[in-house]
């Protein structure tokens, strides 16, 4: 199969799953969670078809973080943390993930859309182990709830080395996540069964030129 | 609907083959030759030594990494799971899994009342140990470590366990999924004096 191809499969795999091919797509997402609007991303990506939408991420050195923010507030309830601190906000809401000493822990904090309804700054919080600097599980989250007060889901990837990005195929759209250093991709999106505690991802990655590296069906269980 | 050959499947294609190396070789059939996935049943009158009842029949039953399931014959029926693959179909619960299925908390986060879930009914629930420790959900709250009781919980980022009793040197005796090289069973730990370890309720019992 080209790469070409590989985009629809993927987006036909969650339309499998969901029961679309039945249905019309919804319209795409013309929002990020925070309320600011949705871009294509800036690259051309290899086999990605469809409105595809770009989140946003942001990356600070852990003695950089501003006193009272939502992300000071992560790092006070969790692991310590060295290195960068990388936020994301994407179309469901937001997370910020660290690694913690000698990179053998990786931390998350996650929020359903812009948590303003919420005294808490974060609904999820996930904790990883690395070996030899790689996650064992995806450590699914699916604590949070969206405005309609369905479960979240929220995992890690662990993209290959070479990968600048992670596309995430939603029903109807892509969400395209930068990857940042060597720090996990914290995801979300809506594919859960609650029945057994787990989510279905559809992904592939891609070189910092748009060039389709892999692709695959990440499907994770609430675990540890 | 996904299947829990789907499921295995998927899991070894996108994580297990990336992430665990040859671990997804291994595989046992506990779980598609005993396990089932029969609704729980609303209760109303749960108590915590009922609650420790449902506990001690995990003793010496084995553990698996996002694992719900468990029989009562005393023994590890899967032996020897790799760490951390929720794929081989073993026996016995995480520590999460364990304490939700002990604690008999409903799949919806939001409903803080008690659900009877078969022993072979596998299930791990929707909290991971982390989101014990926060006290995430209807019916769990965090509470200081001094006021633990019986059947409380001592929870970390990466790990909880329950309190089954408290000894005369300030001690724990908790009972616990504790990894796959352990088993589910009763130890002595000092997790009420780690700064790791919060403590955590589930809220509602009878007595």
């Amino acid at each position: 199969m080209t790469p070409a191809g590989r985009g629809p499969v993927a987006l036909g795999l969650v339309c499998m799953a969901t029961g679309c091919l039945h249905d019309s797509a919804p319209a795409p997402p013309t929002m990020l969670s925070d309320g600011s609007g949705a871009r294509p991303p800036r690259v051309a990506l290899d086999g990605v078809a469809g409105p595809t939408v770009a989140t946003r991420v942001r990356a600070v050195r852990s003695n950089a973080v501003e006193d009272g923010s939502a992300a000071a507030r992560c790092l006070g309830s969790s692991g310590r943390s060295a290195g960068l601190v990388v936020e994301r906000t994407d179309v469901h809401g937001a997370s910020v993930t660290y690694l913690g000493p000698g990179r053998r822990a990786a931390y998350a904090c996650d929020r359903a859309g812009n948590g303003s309804t919420a005294v808490e700054p974060w609904c999820g919080r996930a904790f990883g182990r690395l070996e030899q600097g790689r996650l064992r599980d995806p450590r699914l989250d699916l604590i949070c709830r969206d405005e309609d007060g369905e479960p979240l889901a929220f995992v890690w990837v662990q993209p290959r080395r070479a990968a600048a990005y992670v596309v995430v195929a939603h029903r109807g759209y892509n969400e395209v996540y930068p990857v940042v250093g060597a720090v996990p991709v914290r995801i979300a999106g809506d594919d859960v069964d609650i029945a057994s505690s787990r989510a279905t991802f559809a992904i592939s990655e891609h070189a910092a030129d748009g060039r389709w590296l892999r692709d695959y069906e990440l499907e994770a269980a609430v675990s540890g | 609907m996904l299947t829990p050959r789907r499921l295995a499947a998927g899991f070894a294609l996108a994580f297990g083959l990336a992430y665990v190396g040859t671990a997804a070789a291994y595989h046992t059939r506990f779980v598609a030759d005993n396990c089932n996935y029969a609704p729980s049943t609303p209760a109303s009158y749960i108590t915590r030594d009922g609650s420790a009842a449902v506990a001690l029949r995990a003793r010496h039953e084995g553990y698996q990494w996002a694992g719900g399931c468990w029989n009562d014959n005393d023994r590890d029926d899967s032996p020897g799971d790799p760490r951390e693959d929720p794929t081989t179909g073993g026996e016995g619960g995480d520590c999460s899994g364990f304490t939700f299925k002990v604690w008999r908390e409903s799949l919806d986060t939001s409903n803080a009342g008690f659900q009877q879930w078969g022993l072979l009914r596998f299930v791990h629930g929707p909290y991971t140990a982390a989101a014990f420790k926060a006290g995430a959900g209807a019916p769990n709250i965090t509470v200081a470590k001094a006021s633990l009781v019986k059947m409380d919980a001592l929870a970390s980022d990466n790990h909880i366990g329950l309190v089954y009793a408290v000894n005369p040197d300030g001690s724990d005796q908790i009972i616990e999924a504790k990894g796959e090289a352990y088993g589910t069973n009763i130890w002595t730990r000092t997790y009420r004096g780690s700064a790791s370890y919060s403590g955590v309720r589930r809220t509602g019992w009878s007595s």
